[in-house]
């Protein structure tokens, strides 16, 4: 019971980083779209903006269900990015503004990069985790003599 | 404006001549050119108002015309002047950095026209200047001779005393590698001396020791202010400030330069300095298409550069701080009817453009293979001509018909679009009028005048019988109107339908047609509604505020077909959608007067909804632009309304403490302006450069549709755009760097066109070419836009600092750069206590410590106290419109006085300002510094131009006599107002009788007054204030902000601004 609630925990938690990392390179492919005018500032606006709560949300529920699995160490490690949401929602900068797109494109497309890159590392991160998981459960699990051979 | 004359033949007395024409035309533009030298000779002395001021250039500025100063220029059997009587000594006695007038020069009658191009301002003088100047005229000279030659027997003349140390010495000095980089930087030609690579830069530091200490480069900051760079402020200087805006003699001469490289003996006239220089490195050139004798290069006023050399390379770029980009006014008036831009038509053959980039057709496209294809300055892609457009070519390779195609001619071009060029039939001009009938407009009197500048402006509308217009009314309602034509209804039942929308959370169009019609049809109807809208509000008691509702109801009735839809509210957004918050409705530290000039200020300078912005974004794909005339005696939030005009190219009119007798002619001319003006309908604006160059960074009132198209839903004759030109990771490899500024727009008349600006300019591997060609006007313009831009995002302190940061290190580079000799001296040599400017920047300082000081980045108490948040907000706004005169107004203000004239220098100067509406010359006096040890004095009446307020500034002790001359030669409706206000004078009063127009025949000094006011004001925009200020007065703390000389309570004066900043290079020197 307990190997199949990690197992599926761990294959939920990696579904989500997925999720989050879609996110991540489908707004670079649309600000490199807008580079070379295939969709317009209005339309690109309209679907990062889109895209922006439901990243938050799911990146919070991430970090809650791994701090109330007592993965805190982990937690923490995702805390500087929701620090830095909030921050950007509290300053009123989270949602593009079509009107100054192209004057702050460079830098959200670094700071897209980089979320890319921080999702890429804890996606290896909890890859890790379950594996470590996976081998600690294993040694603690008494298997049968019978099944051994 | 022709820069050059066409059809002369060239010798070197035409050249001259032709330098003088230029001048001419500044002075009186259409005085009837005289063309031969006698006549040029004869009237300059009493042209040229420095003389008499002892601006006089140098001695060594001198000769151009053979033989017309023999006693001080002899030649060299190599054909080199020598300036015999010239020794660097007797220039600077007693100014060490400014030559002063000296007395040869002035009584010398035959002084040659050198002086009136290139001696506009007393430059600063560095020991590398006399040699450099004498190069200018010897251009021609030097061609024929070995440019080391050259040099040395002009070495020997000037500097008869020690000898210099041979240039190929480097000298063992901690700065070796210092010399060395620089030596790697630049190339062989930079390398040489100053007089081989003339007119570029006074050359900032020869080895001192050599040489008496009173001819050191650079600004002496000990010594008086009277030596410190400041724009020209003789009554010409002056003139062309208020007119022109700052422009650099070198940049120009580089326009002209970077196209006619074929022509090298046509180019004599102002291109000297740059020619040579292009000669030095470079010989094949971007030719244009046509003979140089009819091509007209853009003028100043629609497409302005920062540089007059383009830097070839991204990280050759990096190093120069200032801005490199260009401000572009498209639709601008041109100065004279003369250089109305000329319209093509290409019938068939359709607008001719590269296949490739799209880039139209120029001055700078070569025909190739017969004339059957041309290659692309852009991009160097061959294009195929079409046939209908055919021309052969002869044999130096032009078209037989280029020299009549004024595409291939001029600069500005204005094609004809076919259809393919739209996705509707050209849109008719249409005007809706929104209309505040709110009890708070109708008691400040705003309703009043909405109605009456609604109808004196109904004869001026735009489009001939195409016009449609609309009205629509709202307070907390919205009120519709339908309105009947003449002809359908000819028993005369003329009467407009009224519908009231109470539902403005989600409006509505109840009457589906007549809200929208022709104005010559339904001319009568919207009279008599026009004549009943008074009557029917006077006695509400609505307090209005469905300004967002408002806004939604006129999108609704115009989302099908576009147009313009002009705000004209007196209340602030309370109801319906687009409503205020609460916490802006309270008001609270909005209100407060101490809100300006802190860091909080940015948070309220935000629109308090995104409502605004997002149906003006709706709006410009609907094509639709929207003015805003907020007419208020409150607080009014004028920062959320500012989209709504900001991204749909419209016009923001504000005025704060609205009564309707003070504002009634600012309005009823603004209106008829706004309505009137050259407009472009459902526009789009794109820039293309030369390939590995992007246009970056676009400031202004658009809204970005892709990477480089704006969309102008409306644009005109006083929209101005920033832009700046960025380098990609490859380097430019044509000779000249060209861009070209395409505007694709319905005129008012219904045609669908392309209005193109192609400028060209030579690319550099040199950076004391950027700097010796950099425009210092179109500079300020950028600088500026950049800094209210960033301060809406950053610190004050933060943009102030970047601000210095970018001249100081800017002036460290011209110092490490700008010449080997430099680096090479300057840190062994102390020059502790003089600064080095490039000449075309030398106001550069002035310029930013104007920025520094204006009310967008200053935190005086003081200033802060005269404005509330919405004045900022306003000024932001202007900021973003602001042509080259404006801005140069406004960094450093133009300041004459009014009274009293001394009659003797009046006399001589004859310089007139022509007036968008006809000549209206007036004499002009001359200018003053902008220090209120020169200005304010208490028998003055000064006037102080600041591009977006005209001050008066009134002294306590002027004599009555002005002011009954004033008052007397009003009209009568102003005299009787103020008969009956008793017989102290208001500074309103005052400010409405200075705005009266001058009677013909004047001759006293209150119309004369008068008269400079009217030109003024004409090259200003329309709702320009006047304020009077009495000397003591409150309001006197805003003059003093003006002086951006002075020293203020927590700013420098112009003098410690220029020491702090010449320290700050000197210890960045020192350490790098």
């Amino acid at each position: 019971m307990s190997i199949l609630f990690e197992i599926l925990y761990w294959i939920f938690v990696f579904m989500l980083t997925a999720a989050l990392l879609f996110c991540a390179i489908y707004t670079l492919v649309l600000f490199s779209d807008l580079m070379i005018d295939h969709i317009n500032p209005v339309e690109l606006c309209d679907k990062v903006n889109f895209l922006i709560y439901p990243e938050f949300f799911v990146h919070v529920f991430l970090t809650l269900t791994l701090l109330a699995k007592g993965h805190w160490l982990i937690a923490l490690l995702n805390l500087p990015l929701i620090a830095y949401n909030i921050n950007r929602y509290r300053r009123k900068k989270h949602l593009l503004d079509n009107t100054r797109v192209f004057s702050i494109v460079g830098r959200e497309q670094r700071i897209c990069e980089v979320k890319m890159g921080f999702f890429l590392l804890t996606f290896f991160v909890y890859l890790y985790c379950f594996v470590m998981t996976m081998i600690r459960l294993e040694s603690e699990t008494e298997i049968p003599e019978k099944l051994m051979q | 404006m022709s820069y050059r004359q066409s059809n002369q033949p060239v010798d070197s007395n035409q050249a001259s001549n032709q330098n003088f024409n230029n001048f001419a035309r500044y002075v009186a533009p259409n005085a009837k050119v005289a063309s031969n030298v006698q006549a040029s000779t004869g009237s300059e002395n009493k042209l040229d108002p420095r003389f008499s001021q002892g601006h006089v250039p140098s001695p060594t500025f001198s000769s151009s015309t053979e033989g017309s100063t023999p006693t001080r220029v002899t030649r060299d059997s190599m054909g080199v002047r020598n300036y015999v009587t010239a020794p660097p000594t007797n220039s600077g006695a007693a100014s060490p950095m400014w030559r002063g007038p000296s007395p040869e020069a002035v009584t010398a009658p035959n002084q040659p026209n050198w002086s009136f191009s290139k001696g506009n301002y007393p430059r600063f003088a560095t020991q590398g200047m006399p040699d450099e100047s004498s190069t200018f005229h010897n251009a021609a000279a030097q061609q024929a001779v070995p440019p080391d030659l050259s040099r040395l027997s002009l070495h020997s003349a000037q500097y008869p005393g020690p000898t210099l140390p041979s240039r190929n010495v480097v000298p063992n000095s901690p700065f070796e590698s210092l010399a060395s980089e620089t030596q790697r930087h630049y190339p062989p030609e930079a390398r040489q001396s100053p007089v081989t690579r003339p007119g570029l830069i006074p050359r900032p530091a020869m080895p001192h020791t050599n040489y008496p200490s009173t001819a050191q480069s650079g600004v002496s900051l000990a010594s008086d202010t009277q030596q410190l760079p400041r724009p020209d402020l003789s009554p010409f200087g002056v003139a062309r400030r208020i007119k022109e805006g700052d422009i650099s003699e070198n940049y120009l001469a580089s326009l002209q330069n970077a196209s006619n490289m074929r022509n090298q003996s046509g180019s004599q006239n102002l291109a000297k300095s740059a020619e040579a220089t292009l000669n030095a490195s470079m010989n094949s050139f971007l030719p244009v298409a046509c003979s140089e004798q009819v091509f007209k290069p853009v003028l100043p006023c629609f497409m302005r550069l920062s540089v007059g050399m383009f830097p070839n390379a991204p990280s050759f770029r990096s190093k120069f701080p200032f801005p490199v980009g260009a401000v572009v006014q498209p639709l601008a008036e041109p100065p004279t009817s003369e250089d109305t831009v000329p319209v093509v038509n290409f019938g068939k053959a359709g607008i001719i453009r590269c296949r490739r980039c799209r880039a139209y057709i120029n001055y700078l496209s070569m025909f190739v293979d017969g004339g059957r294809k041309f290659r692309c300055n852009f991009c160097g892609f061959l294009s195929d001509v079409p046939s209908e457009y055919y021309c052969p070519l002869d044999n130096s390779g032009r078209r037989l018909d280029a020299n009549e195609r004024p595409e291939l001619t001029c600069g500005s071009v204005d094609f004809v679009a076919p259809s393919e060029y739209m996705v509707r039939p050209p849109m008719p001009p249409t005007y809706l009028f929104v209309i505040d009938v709110s009890s708070a407009a109708v008691s400040c009197g705003a309703l009043n005048g909405f109605v009456s500048s609604i109808r004196q402006s109904l004869d001026f509308l735009l489009g001939d019988d195409r016009t449609r217009v609309g009205i629509i009314t709202f307070d907390s309602t919205i009120h519709f109107y339908g309105l009947k034509s003449s002809s359908d209804n000819p028993s005369g039942k003329l009467d407009p339908i009224m519908a009231v929308v109470s539902d403005v959370d989600d409006v509505f169009l109840p009457i589906p047609h007549g809200c929208l019609v022709k104005l010559c049809e339904c001319r009568e109807s919207l009279e008599i509604l026009l004549d009943r809208l008074e009557s029917m509000f006077t006695t509400t008691k609505d307090s209005g505020g469905a300004v967002g509702s408002a806004v939604s109801a006129a999108y609704l009735l115009l989302q099908t077909c576009g147009g313009r839809l002009i705000l004209m509210t007196s209340s602030k957004p309370t109801r319906g959608v687009g409503a205020l918050s609460k916490s802006a409705l309270e008001g609270g530290e909005r209100n407060s007067p101490g809100i300006v000039g802190t860091d909080k200020e940015r948070q309220y300078l935000e629109p308090d909804n995104t409502f605004y912005k997002k149906t003006a974004v709706n709006m410009s794909r609907a094509q639709i632009s929207c003015d805003i005339i907020l007419c208020t005696s409150t607080h009014s939030e004028l920062a959320t309304l500012t989209p709504l005009a900001k991204y749909t190219g419209g016009e923001i009119l504000y005025l704060p403490k609205f009564e309707l007798s003070k504002d009634y002619v600012v309005l009823i001319r603004s209106l008829r302006r706004m309505v009137s003006r050259e407009t472009a309908w459902e526009g789009v604006m794109r820039i293309r450069c030369t390939r590995s160059v992007k246009c970056h960074g676009f400031l202004g009132r658009f809204f970005m549709r892709s990477t480089d198209l704006l969309t102008l839903p409306n644009t005109d004759s006083d929209k101005t755009y920033g832009v700046e030109f960025v380098l990609e990771d490859n380097d430019i490899r044509t000779e000249a760097f060209a861009a070209q500024c395409a505007v694709l727009y319905t005129a008012s008349g219904g045609e669908r066109r392309v209005r193109i600006h192609t400028v060209a300019i030579p690319v550099t591997r040199n950076m004391a070419d950027l700097f010796g060609f950099a425009e210092v006007g179109a500079m300020t313009n950028l600088i500026l836009r950049t800094c209210a831009d960033a301060v809406l995002n950053k610190n004050f302190e933060t943009v102030r600092k970047e601000l210095t940061d970018s001249l100081v290190q800017g002036l460290v580079r011209y110092q490490q750069g700008g010449s080997q000799m430099q680096s090479q001296y300057s840190a062994a040599t102390s020059l502790s206590n003089q600064l080095a400017l490039p000449e075309p920047l030398r106001l550069l300082p002035l310029y930013i410590q104007g920025i520094l000081k204006s009310p967008l980045l200053c935190r005086e108490a003081s200033v802060a106290a005269s404005m509330l948040l919405d004045d900022k907000s306003f000024l932001h706004s202007l900021v973003d419109i602001f042509s080259i005169p404006l801005s140069s107004a406004f960094v450093y203000p133009n300041i004459v006085p009014l009274f009293p004239l001394d009659e003797e220098t009046n006399a001589n100067s004859q310089v007139g300002l022509i007036s968008s509406s006809g000549p209206l010359s007036v004499q002009l006096p001359e200018g003053l510094r902008a220090s209120a040890a020169h200005v304010l004095h208490s028998h003055r009446v000064v006037l102080i131009d600041e591009g977006v307020n005209l001050w008066i500034w009134f002294g306590s002790s002027v004599k009555p006599s002005f002011v009954q001359e004033l008052v007397m030669e009003t009209n009568e409706e102003i005299a009787s107002e103020h008969n009956g206000a008793g017989a102290s004078i208001s500074p309103q009063y005052l400010a409405r009788a200075f705005r009266c127009a001058p009677k013909p025949g004047y001759t006293s000094s209150a119309s004369r007054a008068r008269a400079l006011i009217a030109s003024i004001l004409s090259c200003r925009l329309p709702w320009t204030p006047i304020r009077v200020v009495f000397q003591g007065d409150p309001l006197e703390a805003r003059i003093l902000s003006l002086m951006v000389e002075d020293r203020t309570v927590n700013q420098p004066s112009y003098t410690e601004f220029l020491s702090s900043i010449q320290r700050q290079v000197q210890s960045r020197l020192t350490n790098s």
